[in-house]
């Protein structure tokens, strides 16, 4: 600290010296603030690098360490190192999962094929967060003017899960096309998945049980007049959701157990009669992995209210996107899971059509 | 973050000679802690004798890795000739096991 004379002749010089002592000192906490600031970003570097490995967040933390005006020179060089590793390490996450998504659009059918009478809608929601390929699927295979439709999940994440989808997924929809009822489709796909089992366990890898969810739908026309009849069976899936055309709702519940567990399953088939205006709704999931009963805040909750506001209107990708939102309200934060999301509105048969 | 209270399991062991075990289970059955109840459960197999029995009173979460160790210890001890079942579940486990049709397998009711 200063010592002050005491006397006004030397009141000048000491106002001087003070102001002169106060920008020095203002100078050295603008630098020392510069340097916290660095230091703060730093951290933010380091915690993108390690942390969430968010390509997107990583690159940002960079991109502002780079850009900091750093007077000291082994800070400078820390920064710059860290930077060119965090970005390094962006480009390899972005990389890989740019594969990951490759890989998971490879689970699902590349467009669905339009069937008379009837408007179809898909939507596939990744989980938050997750850099790995989801188990989830769907499909929709047409034969004849009928349609069977597939939700599925396998049990677990990564690529060991994702050949097992791809398993899955192909195994129903050949029996699908070979006209198999929603019933046999499941009977089939798990006998298919406890043969590889046995597989396993004699190659010795007894602890790779993975079991397969799944619900289908099977759409056939009844007549001239645009009604289709639906088949439901499910094995470990959520009901399948008919909405009405007044806005009513119905769940489809036939029991049936998860696959790929038991030797005998029997899987109960539900019918219902859809009217032109109805609306089907397949989705996965959500049930399990969440922390929340999404089955029931999607039937009665956010997604009864928001068709019913939607009364009267038959549009297919509009409901899957409701549908999408639905899940995106149930679970903000803690999507842990897929979700694949299937729609099928009954529209005015095409007159054209004999 | 409470991530230590989010992946907490526990197990407890009842042993009665005659009878059979019990593993209580408590807590979140999930991918984290999944694997110790198979193992646990896999330890307490060789030397059981009898019946395995789960009770699931206390598991507030389970997710399907959860899942996934309820029916591989139920396989391990099936395949060891000892009858198994989840004597009691909390109502998160019970929602689960009717949504996945799991209940006549895994309970005592048909089993």
């Amino acid at each position: 600290m200063r010592k002050r004379s005491g006397t006004n002749d030397h009141a000048d010089v000491e106002v001087a010296a003070i102001t002169r002592e106060l920008d020095e000192l203002r100078a050295e906490l603008e630098h020392a603030r510069r340097q916290l600031d660095v230091s703060r970003r730093l951290d933010d570097l380091a915690d993108a690098l390690v942390g969430e490995l968010d390509p997107d967040a990583v690159q940002e933390a960079a991109a502002q360490a780079v850009t900091l005006d750093i007077d000291d020179d082994r800070l400078a060089t820390r920064v710059a190192e860290r930077a060119d590793r965090a970005l390094a390490a962006a480009r390899r996450v972005a990389t890989q999962m740019d594969g990951m998504r490759q890989l998971e659009r490879s689970l699902l059918p590349a467009a669905l094929l339009p069937v008379p009478g009837l408007q179809l809608a898909s939507r596939y929601v990744p989980a938050k967060g997750s850099h790995e390929v989801g188990g989830d699927f769907y499909d929709a295979v047409r034969t004849g003017g009928a349609v069977t439709l597939i939700v599925g999940d396998v049990q677990g994440k990564g690529i060991a899960a994702a050949t097992l989808t791809s398993l899955a997924r192909h195994t129903l929809r050949t029996a699908a096309l070979m006209g198999g009822a929603p019933a046999e489709l499941l009977t089939q796909l798990n006998k298919s998945l406890l043969y590889g089992q046995e597989e396993q366990m004699a190659g010795g890898q007894d602890q790779l049980l993975r079991f397969v969810t799944a619900a289908v739908a099977r759409l056939a026309p009844t007549s001239d007049d645009g009604q289709f009849r639906v088949t439901v069976a499910r094995a470990g899936q959520p009901p399948p959701l008919i909405v009405r055309s007044d806005g009513r709702f119905e769940t489809l519940e036939p029991s049936g157990v998860l696959l790929g567990v038991c030797e005998q399953p029997s899987f109960d088939q539900v019918d219902a009669l859809l009217e032109v205006g109805d609306t089907l709704v397949l989705y996965t999931d959500g049930v399990i992995e969440q922390r929340v009963d999404a089955a029931k805040a999607m039937s009665e909750q956010h997604l009864g209210m928001l068709i019913r506001n939607r009364r009267g209107v038959v549009d297919a990708e509009a409901i899957a996107q409701l549908v999408e939102d639905t899940v995106h309200l149930v679970a903000p934060e803690d999507v842990r899971d897929d979700v694949a999301i299937l729609v099928a509105c009954v529209t005015r048969p095409d007159p054209s059509r004999g | 973050m409470h991530a230590e209270e989010l992946h907490r399991l526990d197990l407890d062991v009842i042993d009665e000679p005659d009878e059979g075990v019990t593993i209580s289970v408590q807590g979140e059955l999930d991918t984290t802690t999944a694997p110790h109840l198979i193992s646990a459960a896999h330890d307490l197999l060789d030397k059981a004798r009898g019946s395995v029995e789960l009770d699931c009173g206390g598991v507030w979460f389970l997710d399907s890795a959860g899942v996934r160790a309820l029916i591989v210890v139920r396989n391990e001890a099936l395949g060891m000739g000892m009858a198994f079942a989840i004597v009691r579940a909390s109502d998160t486990v019970r929602r689960i096991l009717d949504m996945t049709g799991l209940t006549s397998i895994l309970t005592r009711s048909t089993n």
